[in-house]
């Protein structure tokens, strides 16, 4: 391994000279591209998969979204991030939300010429679901009827599954039950179409920069691996062509070097900034600061003493000031006592249990621990990260000052930190999810009793129920309240978590850039995008 | 009637003003380490939230951290954990490994053979491997209830596993050299009994090379323990320790150099004192290297 980073080391140290060599004379950028038809972005690492089924991290969506459509696309301008038509010209669903018709687009064609059909479509969720494809995001199309019964093997044949290529051309899907947001899902990249013809042929390897066949405003120029990207200008691309014939993205997750090129110009969009320097960098004129829905929680394991007792958790709700976490992350993220973060419908500054410190102490003594020294040893987990460690030992502080308890810090790199909740959950644990679409249901589903992401061990059925039946209603107020009933359940009366606060995405933006709007699921499209 | 060797080496040693300088240097730090809590302006974790990142002040000499907490405060906390790692773990490797490398080399023979491969099978381990292992196992036997204090003890068994072996390796080689000399075969001869050639004879000949090798082995194991707190397996917040600190203070060196400067600089002064120290240690007790 060490080899392998002094590899690295020397690699970009040649790459800021190689970088550093260029003049405003030739204007010229890696890769010999002209700097004034080039956008050049650092993704920070490799992406680890370009295959759109099965990854399912942010840095391949940078590239996913940029080289493929969906049959739903985002209208990022609006705040709200409405749905606006993608693959698919228009939808329409039956009175109660179960049958769903999506009239595709005429006369797509695909980065290769050939003609883009519903089949490709059914061919792409076919693949999502398949056992032998071993997604993590299959369960994405779980309300499509019988696409559980197929994922887990019980239905072999596809055919069963509810979707149906019309006579017309267009897509019939028949979902299990009423699913008021089910064309949100259709914005992820991993319902996206696929060309079966292709991946039978390459195998593993057609996601290469030389196979690949898309569909999006950009198409794979240059691949070199741990290197760089390289995205040129689709031609075939059905709508609006893009501005910018070329997106260089480079690699490196070095921050310093990373801005180090910035400042020097040789970079125009650096996605996350060191947080502890944050107050240098929001004094800047290229800083760029977006509200994410994206939620920052603490989880108890209520399997465990002392956190099976409710008022123990509760006591711990209302001793930790959120704003105090705010202020020392500086970075313009919300307090949040709600589980459903700011900018998202469902968000309610009312519902959550509000910083009280002498309410917590007095849960506490009612819980039984009056004397304190009887409350067991506590131990709080979270993964070797800068911003968690002080996170952590600010609430650490926190609970010390307010409820005179003394707790012990863990900290455990990222992947040995997920085993470890999943099979032997810490006694007190933290956790963030990012919205993987804008509807609440992403959020309330998290601490439902069948969500694997729910570590707490928490099981209500109660909370089950009213989340499923939200899921179904498709009138807007009668959803809304019903999530308020569900948070109220989550975070007052039950509290196996604690919300924290909302988190934001940190840039630096050249000035040359113009057009590139910032969104809450942190969604990288670069079609509009200009350079001046 | 001859003086004793410690009076002579200590007759040499006061000679070497930089050595003595340093010996005092330490025995400083060792006084704040033990006095920390007694010295300290601030308590090390209490937060001033309105005073998070702050440069130096009057009221605050050395600025606060990310958290807001007093660096001087944390500073002189942190002496108490890398000064306690550096000595401890040097004194337990120092009588464990010389006690068996000079019975390994005396006595020699299948008792050299089968305590030699001991050490070998200790080395054939990766010592990080090995420090790891031996903290975790420590660890989960939860001797001690004070946090600090089982990270220290866990720390101090693992470091030791770690320090002994090169030092028993080296005495050993010194003891089967030096029972070859004349001297030995003299005393032998006279009727000293081996405890006492050991002892007398032995050891203070080769006390040069084991000091060297423990100045060496000191600031190291200052440095695996921040090493091992990085890791999440040493110090745990909010205790702090000169390589916690330095950890922390690198990150930030753009904008807040105030964080790196102090604990890199304790730590700087610490390890060219204990070197210089142990110089001038090696110097007194090896006349024949000063006489040369």
């Amino acid at each position: 391994m060490k080899n392998v980073g002094a590899f690295f080391t020397i690699f970009w140290f040649t790459l800021v000279f190689a970088l550093g060599g260029c003049t405003k004379k030739n204007l010229k950028t890696d890769f010999d591209l002209l700097v004034s038809e080039t956008l050049r972005i650092n993704l920070q690492q490799e992406p680890p998969s370009l295959d759109w089924n099965k990854s399912t991290d942010l840095t391949s969506s940078v590239i996913t979204n940029n080289i493929m459509e969906g049959l739903v696309d985002y209208n990022l301008e609006d705040p709200e991030l409405g749905l606006s038509p993608g693959l698919a010209l228009e939808w329409k669903a039956d009175p109660l939300g179960k049958v769903w018709t999506f009239k595709l687009r005429s006369g797509v064609v695909w980065s290769d010429g050939v003609k883009f059909e519903a089949q490709q479509v059914v061919d792409g969720w076919e693949r999502l679901l398949n056992p032998a494809t071993a997604s993590e995001y299959a369960y994405f199309l779980y309300a499509i009827k019988n696409a559980k019964k197929f994922h887990n093997g019980e239905l072999k044949n596809f055919s069963e599954v509810g979707v149906q290529v019309l006579p017309d051309g267009n897509l019939r899907v028949e979902l299990e039950y009423s699913m008021s947001y089910f064309p949100s899902l259709l914005t992820h990249h991993s319902t996206f179409p696929i060309r079966k013809d292709l991946i039978v042929k390459f195998g593993d390897r057609w996601t290469e920069a030389n196979h690949m066949v898309v569909l999006g405003p950009y198409k794979l120029k240059i691949w070199n691996h741990d290197q760089a990207i390289v995205m040129e200008r689709n031609e075939f691309y059905y709508g609006e062509k893009a501005k910018i014939k070329y997106v260089l993205c480079y690699m490196i997750n070095e921050l310093t070097t990373a801005i180090n090129l910035f400042d020097s110009g040789k970079l125009d969009l650096q996605n996350g900034l060191p947080t502890r320097e944050i107050k240098t960098w929001r004094q800047r004129k290229e800083y760029v600061e977006h509200g994410l829905l994206t939620i920052f929680y603490y989880g108890f394991n209520i399997k465990k003493a002392p956190f099976n007792n409710l008022k123990v958790r509760q006591a711990f709700a209302s001793a930790i000031d959120r704003k105090q976490i705010t202020d020392m992350l500086a970075g313009g993220q919300t307090p949040l006592l709600s589980w459903v973060p700011p900018g998202m419908m469902g968000y309610n500054s009312q519902v959550g249990i509000k910083f009280n410190p002498d309410n917590a102490r007095r849960l506490l003594d009612e819980a039984g621990f009056k004397d304190r020294s009887l409350f067991p040893k506590v131990k709080l987990a979270f993964n070797t990260n800068e911003d968690q460690q002080r996170i952590a030992e600010n609430i650490q502080a926190q609970i010390k000052k307010n409820l005179s308890i003394e707790m012990e810090l863990v900290n455990e790199e990222w992947k040995v930190y997920l085993t470890h909740l999943r099979n032997d959950t810490p006694s007190i644990y933290r956790l963030g999810w990012t919205a993987d679409y804008p509807d609440p249901d992403n959020f309330m589903n998290l601490m439902a009793g069948f969500s694997d992401n729910n570590h707490t061990g928490w099981k209500d059925k109660a909370f089950d129920e009213l989340i499923t039946q939200a899921a179904g209603t498709l009138d807007k107020n009668k959803r809304l309240k019903l999530y308020d009933k569900a948070q109220k359940i989550l975070t007052e009366e039950a509290t196996p978590v604690i919300p924290l606060y909302s988190g934001v995405s940190q840039s630096l933006v050249a000035p040359r850039v113009k057009g590139l709007v910032h969104n809450g699921l942190s969604r990288f499209v670069f079609k509009k995008v200009r350079l001046e | 009637m001859k003086k004793s060797l410690w009076y002579e080496s200590w007759k040499r040693f006061k000679k070497n003003k930089v050595s003595l300088f340093s010996g005092i240097y330490i025995l400083v730090l060792c006084l704040i380490a033990v006095l920390a809590y007694q010295i300290s302006p601030y308590s090390f974790d209490e937060q001033y939230m309105e005073l998070i990142l702050a440069s130096p002040s009057l009221k605050h000499w050395l600025g606060n951290d990310s958290l807001g907490r007093d660096m001087l405060s944390r500073l002189i906390h942190g002496a108490r954990m890398s000064m306690a790692i550096g000595i401890v773990t040097a004194l337990i490797s120092l009588i464990f490994g010389t006690i068996y490398g000079a019975v390994s080399g005396w006595i020699g023979g299948r008792t050299d053979m089968v305590l030699m491969r001991i050490i070998d099978l200790l080395y054939s381990i990766p010592t990080l491997v090995l420090l790891i292992l031996v903290k975790v196992v420590f660890d989960s036997l939860d001797l001690f209830n004070h946090p600090e204090l089982r990270a220290l003890m866990g720390m101090l068994m693992a470091l030791s596993v770690i320090g002994w072996v090169t030092l028993a390796r080296m005495v050993r080689g010194q003891v089967l050299q030096i029972k070859q000399m004349s001297y030995i075969e003299a005393a032998r001869s006279l009727g000293a009994s081996p405890v006492r050639i050991v002892l007398k004879h032995i050891l203070p000949n080769i006390m040069g090379p084991v000091i060297v090798l423990l100045t060496f082995q000191i600031p190291s194991n200052i440095l695996y323990e921040s090493f091992l707190s990085f890791l999440g397996l040493g110090l745990q917040p909010p205790f702090s320790s000169w390589g916690v600190l330095a950890n922390e203070g690198w990150r930030s060196l753009r904008s807040y150099p105030h964080l790196i400067i102090s604990p890199g600089f304790a730590l700087f002064t610490a390890m060219l004192a204990f070197n210089l120290f142990g110089d001038g240690l090696r110097d007194a007790f090896d006349p024949q290297l000063k006489n040369k």
